[in-house]
């Protein structure tokens, strides 16, 4: 299978924050989440991607090619959705069009025109004046009209209403029926994960925590609830985010090893949610102590 | 150069695609210009102020970071955008100076008895070669001062352009003191800016292009150590 993007051992340091290591890889055909908390690096890895920040070691190949030395031939073939739009606001769709369409070579002004018509925006209006999910579909239709085989988007759900989260992922889901074409999704809306997304990344404090399918992620791991005093010490050091409460305990818990926990412990599947939260409960180093019991 | 050419495309679409802000500077500058005095056409010169201040404010970086160019190509557009705005600007500026002069349109607004046609009536009679020169002068010493500006913004932050405007000026200010005060104490000759005032109109025109290709050289210069800066830094 061949990857459409693929990113070994990135690392960028910045004061008080640093990617380290990352790697992870997205095959052609694909949608990928890209989930961590807010500081987590995802727009760092992104801002390297599109070679916007200088990354200080790791190699990131998009299409095949590299993204510092290739990056004019990668972004011809790119799309980019950001959280905000990032066209001039004060122009309209159709100044907007004028504007772009000499920098790619497969410019396609009626697809373009097709894609303003059926995402309902108005083309004589300043793209500022958008409501937010107006703004997502006008770079989704700057994207699809340059005919890019990969998106990246950019947490381009937050701040969006159901209805508008609704209908960017049925796009995204349009989109990916091309099998050339692939999506990287960053977002902590980890519904929105579980709606459309194959594979999962989880970027955690700027270390990839899980890179693989979304099936593989959540029948990895169970939750685990129950009296802490029936944990074996065996399960207990397997836990992750372990939380005693008053009235029983709560963590994630590996669930190759479910097997190994007695049957007064209540086990259920992991949300991608739950995961983020356990990850970020084990981060926070939440173990049962007496100090922490609430 | 494709690229560059693009680029000075997309800015120049950046700053007026809505409203063309510049129409009304032209429309006053050929209004001023023809129906009162030539020398008034000079009010062009804003016409430059607004097609490239606002580029700032109205672009978003991350649409370089977006877009298929390469980083230094930015940097060399937007310096050449803004000769382009000066040299398109200074055209507009000789053409309605020498059709003012030329028509003569003041004698149907103004009564020619009035102080100011009697104030401005030498300007009626300016050969075209000093129309020329000076708006090359002019426009010259503009867009030096604004490709300057731009650069230094660009290399130390917009936030610090009004530190940069105080500094620069005041160091201009004290090499024309000092040089003065040296040329006073006959430690530098004095310069004598005496020249042929008959103004013949080929030398005009060469002088003009001159100064014309030495601010295009200069916005090469700033365009070049801008785009060496603007290429080691995240967009």
């Amino acid at each position: 299978m061949e990857n459409i993007l693929e990113i070994k051992g990135l690392c960028k340091k910045y004061d008080g924050f640093a990617l380290r290591d990352v790697s992870f890889s997205l095959p052609r055909g694909y949608i990928m989440g890209f989930v961590g908390q807010n500081g987590s690096g995802k727009t760092t890895t992104i801002r390297s991607i599109l070679n916007m920040a200088q990354k200080d070691s790791g190699k990131i190949t998009v299409f095949g090619l590299d993204s510092v030395t290739d990056t004019i031939t990668i972004k011809e073939r790119l799309g980019v959705v950001f959280d905000s739009l990032y066209l001039a606001e004060h122009l309209n769709v159709k100044q907007i069009e004028r504007q772009l369409k000499p920098f790619y070579k497969d410019w396609d002004s009626a697809e373009f025109a097709r894609r303003i018509k059926e995402f309902d925006l108005p083309d004589n209006r300043p793209a500022g004046d958008f409501s937010k999910g107006m703004k997502m579909k006008l770079m989704i239709a700057v994207a699809l009209s340059h005919k890019a085989e990969l998106i990246i988007l950019d947490e381009p759900t937050s701040g969006l209403d159901p209805v508008a989260r609704d209908e960017l992922l049925d796009i995204l889901a349009e989109y990916i029926e091309d099998e050339n074409r692939g999506v990287l999704f960053s977002t902590h809306i980890t519904a929105d994960v579980e709606r459309i997304a194959d594979y999962v990344t989880i970027l955690h404090a700027g270390k990839v925590w899980f890179t693989g399918t979304k099936d593989a992620l959540t029948e990895r791991y169970v939750i685990i609830k129950g009296d802490a005093a029936e944990l074996p010490q065996s399960a207990r050091e397997k836990c992750i985010g372990f939380h005693n409460y008053r009235n029983g305990f709560e963590a994630m818990f590996p669930a190759e090893d479910a097997a190994l926990l007695p049957d007064v412990i209540d086990t259920e599947k992991a949300s991608i949610d739950e995961i983020l939260v356990y990850i970020a409960k084990e981060d926070k180093h939440e173990r049962d102590t007496a100090s922490d019991t609430v | 150069m494709k690229e560059i050419l693009h680029l000075i495309r997309f800015d120049y679409l950046t700053v007026c695609g809505s409203v063309p802000v510049y129409l009304v500077c032209m429309a006053g500058a050929a209004a001023a210009g023809l129906f009162l005095t030539p020398i008034f056409a000079v009010y062009a010169v804003f016409i430059m102020f607004v097609l490239t201040v606002p580029l700032q404010k109205k672009t978003e970086q991350k649409v370089y970071g977006v877009l298929p160019v390469s980083r230094k190509n930015i940097a060399r557009a937007r310096l050449l955008y803004f000769w382009a705005v000066m040299f398109v600007t200074e055209l507009i500026t000789v053409a309605v100076g020498l059709l003012s002069v030329r028509l003569k349109l003041s004698r149907f607004v103004l009564p020619q008895d009035s102080q100011f046609v009697q104030m401005n009536a030498e300007s009626f009679d300016m050969p075209a070669g000093e129309i020329i020169l000076i708006g090359a002068v002019v426009f010259a010493a503009v867009g030096a001062f604004m490709l300057y500006m731009e650069m230094m913004g660009e290399i130390f932050g917009r936030e610090n352009e009004m530190k940069i405007l105080v500094i620069s000026l005041g160091v201009l200010i004290a090499l024309v003191f000092g040089f003065f005060a040296l040329s006073a104490n006959d430690i530098l000759p004095m310069l004598s800016f005496e020249g042929d005032s008959t103004y013949p109109l080929v030398p005009s025109l060469i002088k003009s292009v001159i100064w014309n290709l030495a601010v295009f050289v200069l916005a090469c210069i700033f365009g070049e150590i801008t785009a060496r800066v603007q290429s080691r830094r995240e967009l």
